[in-house]
């Protein structure tokens, strides 16, 4: 009994000196993450201030000192896609989802990182995972349902777009999604209705314009298509979706002499644009018959 | 050869208490040095956790090595009878003089919640109908609501006034049934004492909406000092009577607040370890009827609620198994620091005085535990860890800012009646004990007093924020919707006293003149509040607003607002 009791008292002091160690190892981490943080929150700062290259470099900084810190790893990343490097940024935020695992934000921004890199396949196993960490967050469904449309499964992609709007009404992202999926599914009106809601949203929603115009064309109400197509024309000149959309939209009211300048504006911006080729091309063809 | 061994046993001795005295030190120095270089509350990992446990362990050893001592029995004795000094009184004054300062305080957070429920109830029952706790079933504690709108019109002064007078007769409580235990008056008088004026129950005394906590706790008192008379009564009309009782108030405490729930385990443990006058049958037969009460209530409560109720939480293997709530319990006990107030009004040097002084008082305690005898040590004990069940998983909660508190309210009652036997022991043991005693009591309610300070200093903010939104409504275009509003910054605790954790929206609609809708905008996006990744991603519509509270002007800015209503109507924009 009498060793027993001396045996505890030798394990609690040498687990007293064996936890202070761990302590002190797990102490000196945190205070290099949170470090690291500061440094984060400084490169945000500059960002916010347009100094784009001070702020990267503090960024790798950052993920330099404490590898181990997602939030790190998340502002680099998110300065990679700035810069155009989407494989980079995928890198980086999927070393911030495996140090987290918990965080659905970050597996969210991962999803949304491997969409922009084209890998629709990837962003969906992703973001399914982080909908399942969170399943009431709205944006994760939203950017969930756009990468299943992209893929081309329409009937998963309509599911997940009303549950996303469902829960967040207000993200615009999730009704045009929604729209997108009824106009596929073959439900004009209830696209029409997700579409207006979109616009609603974000007035400057040329996507949803130019949608609107399509389906509007396809149900026949030609004058009204051309009302919206006009109006993404007239919101984002440079958009080269926006002119095709007026062309067709002119195309359908008759206007040809119109439609065919609004095909060239869409070419001038952009000449590889299929839609605005074939149309073009077509035209000439009836020209020269 | 006698000669021989007898100093062979006193060498042993002497390295047994060499071990001990050694073991403790470096215990609490670890855990001194933690809490004032670190933050325990702060994110440093689990391993902190082991800590209190290795403080445990070393304290059973000491203790078994240096064994009972006997003069504590004969304090005991001497204690037993010596009813010359008046605890009750002094019990009384001690747990209301602390709180004094708090009484002007107005609602905080989840007040708000309350007391709009308590206003729109039509009746007592109805209040339960309405639920304002929408995770928990506390019909008991919603009906107090309901009852101070309709005595004192459900001003805060009057739910001060009742949390004070339960916490006096919770403390009264301790003491009775202390005395009932130990049977040592100065044991459960310093037990009182010490349960009235700890820092660590701040929170629940001076936030209203621990009331459930109080009531819980007293009626779980008041169930155990019932049993106390059922086991010793000497015919069987008074031992029914007296169970009666005790189940009665058991099922009344558990109406409260469901962390009564464990109350069964501590009878069953009272049962097994304790002495009982009425014999064992009787304790067994006791412990069961616990049970079926206890049982009868999880049908109940499933009934109304469809479920079993509760936070939604998903503890990890470590919380699930590792007994870090009564764990964390015992250190916060012993070194009741809010680290958030003290980093902010003292140097280092006052808080390693602090640390230093609780430090102190802790090996005081370790040193003297040879006082209290061994059953009743593993009935203290296994009291703070059975309570601590309930919240296995939400104590780890308890920040560096004594945030979270309430939940070591009624678990560390064992821990009062621990130390005020190893106090009263020293009182009877030794003539500097009663002028120690009395130092630990006054520096502990010192301490109590400064800690109620950071709660007035979130009052003053909770009403300065409430002020300030309400200013914004005003000058706020008149229209048919009730405007939004979507708020940013807005401060949900000061030095671990709570401000705007919930209820925000209750208290600007009682405040406006108008009706108007307040979003939280939370910084997560698994936070209470609205995300704030929502509100990024979407345009603000006509009649909505950002605010943002700035704490350096203490006034609340408009940062962005929906565009006008004209033009913009729900049909959508046409072309």
């Amino acid at each position: 009994m009498r060793w027993g009791l001396r045996l505890l008292l030798g394990i609690s002091m040498a687990g007293t000196v064996a936890t202070c160690a761990g302590l002190a190892a797990s102490w000196s981490r945190v205070q290099k993450v949170e470090r690291s943080n500061e440094l984060v929150a400084e490169a945000q700062g500059l960002g916010a201030e347009g100094r784009w290259r001070e702020a990267f470099e503090l960024a790798q900084t950052a993920a330099g000192m404490a590898p181990e810190n997602p939030y790190a790893r998340r502002e680099l990343a998110m300065h990679h896609i700035a810069r155009g490097e989407a494989k980079a940024a995928v890198r980086e935020l999927r070393t911030a989802a495996d140090a987290a695992p918990d965080d659905a934000g970050l597996a969210m921004e991962l999803g949304a990182a491997l969409q922009a890199a084209g890998d629709s396949e990837g962003a969906i196993e992703v973001l399914r995972r982080a909908a399942s960490m969170d399943p009431g967050n709205g944006v994760i469904l939203a950017l969930l349902s756009g990468c299943l449309l992209e893929a081309g499964r329409l009937e998963a992609g309509l599911e997940v777009a009303e549950k996303a709007v469902a829960l967040a009404p207000r993200i615009q992202s999730a009704q045009f999604n929604l729209g997108l999926a009824r106009w596929r599914s073959g439900e004009p009106e209830g696209a029409l209705q997700a579409f207006a809601e979109a616009m609603r949203l974000r007035p400057s929603d040329v996507s949803a314009m130019i949608c609107t115009s399509a389906v509007m064309g396809e149900m026949g109400r030609s004058e009204e298509a051309l009302g919206y197509a006009r109006r993404a024309a007239a919101t984002a000149p440079r958009n080269a979706n926006a002119w095709a959309a007026l062309g067709g939209a002119l195309m359908r009211t008759g206007r040809r002499a119109e439609a065919v300048a609004a095909f060239a504006r869409a070419l001038e911006i952009d000449p590889e644009h299929p839609v605005a080729r074939r149309q073009v091309g077509g035209s000439r063809r009836e020209g020269t018959r | 050869m006698r000669e021989r061994e007898r100093a062979a046993s006193a060498r042993s001795r002497r390295v047994d208490r060499g071990l001990s005295a050694a073991a403790g030190a470096l215990v609490l120095a670890a855990i001194a040095y933690v809490n004032l270089a670190v933050d325990p509350g702060g994110p440093i990992g689990w391993s902190y956790q082991l800590l209190p446990l290795w403080l445990v362990f070393a304290a059973i050893a000491a203790r078994g090595l240096a064994g009972a001592r006997r003069r504590n029995g004969e304090g005991a004795r001497r204690g037993a009878g010596a009813s010359a000094f008046a605890w009750w009184p002094v019990v009384a004054v001690a747990a209301a003089v602390p709180y004094l300062h708090s009484l002007s305080i107005g609602f905080l957070s989840d007040d708000f919640g309350l007391a709009a429920a308590a206003r729109q109830a039509e009746g007592p029952l109805d209040v339960v109908r309405l639920r304002p706790y929408c995770l928990f079933y506390r019909p008991l504690s919603e009906m107090a609501w309901w009852a101070g709108v309709q005595l004192w019109g459900g001003v805060p002064l009057g739910y001060h006034l009742l949390s004070l007078v339960v916490h006096t007769g919770n403390s009264l409580l301790v003491y009775l049934v202390g005395l009932r235990l130990t049977g040592s008056r100065p044991a459960a008088g310093l037990a009182g004492l010490l349960f009235a004026v700890h820092p660590i129950h701040v929170e629940p005394v001076v936030w209203a909406s621990c009331q459930p906590d109080l009531l819980a706790t007293g009626l779980c008192l008041v169930s155990l000092l019932s049993l106390e008379a059922c086991l010793a009564a000497g015919s069987r009309l008074r031992r029914a009577a007296a169970l009666v009782a005790a189940l009665a108030t058991f099922l009344l405490a558990l109406l409260s607040k469901e962390s009564a729930a464990a109350l069964p385990g501590v009878v069953v443990l009272r049962a097994a370890v304790l002495p009982v006058g009425a014999g064992r049958r009787s304790a067994v037969g006791a412990s069961a009827a616990y049970l079926l009460v206890l049982g009868a209530f999880g049908v109940w409560r499933f009934s109304v609620l469809g479920e079993i109720g509760g936070y939604e939480l998903a503890p990890g293997f470590w919380d699930r198994f590792f007994p870090s709530a009564p764990l964390r319990q015992i250190e916060f006990f012993l070194f009741p620091l809010n680290r958030q107030l003290l980093d902010e009004s003292v140097g280092p040097a006052v808080l390693g005085a602090i640390v230093l002084l609780m430090a102190g008082g802790a090996a005081y305690v370790l040193g003297h535990l040879g006082r209290v005898p061994a059953r009743r040590l593993w009935f203290y004990l296994g009291f703070v860890v059975l309570m601590s069940v309930p919240v296995w998983t939400l104590c780890m909660a308890i920040t560096g800012g004594l945030e979270s508190a309430r939940f070591a309210y009624l678990p560390t009652v064992g821990l009062m009646w621990l130390v005020g036997e190893v106090l009263a022991g020293c009182v009877a043991g030794s003539r500097r004990g009663a002028p120690r005693a009395a130092a630990v009591i006054v520096l502990v309610g010192a301490l109590t007093v400064w800690y109620v300070m950071p709660w007035r200093g979130a009052d003053r903010l909770a009403k300065d924020v409430v002020a300030a939104a309400r200013d914004i409504v005003r000058e706020l275009p008149a229209s048919e919707e009730p405007p939004v509003l979507f708020v940013r910054r807005l401060p949900d605790t000061y030095r671990g006293a709570q401000v705007f954790r919930n209820c925000f929206h209750l208290a600007l609609s009682a405040a406006s003149e108008r009706p108007v809708i307040a979003h939280v905008v939370a910084s997560g996006a698994r936070s209470a509040g609205l995300p704030a990744q929502v509100l990024e991603v979407s345009n603000l519509l006509p009649g909505e607003y950002e605010v943002s509270w700035q704490e350096e002007t203490r006034r609340m800015e408009i940062t962005r607002a929906g565009p006008p209503a004209a033009g913009h109507g729900p049909g959508g924009a046409s072309p």
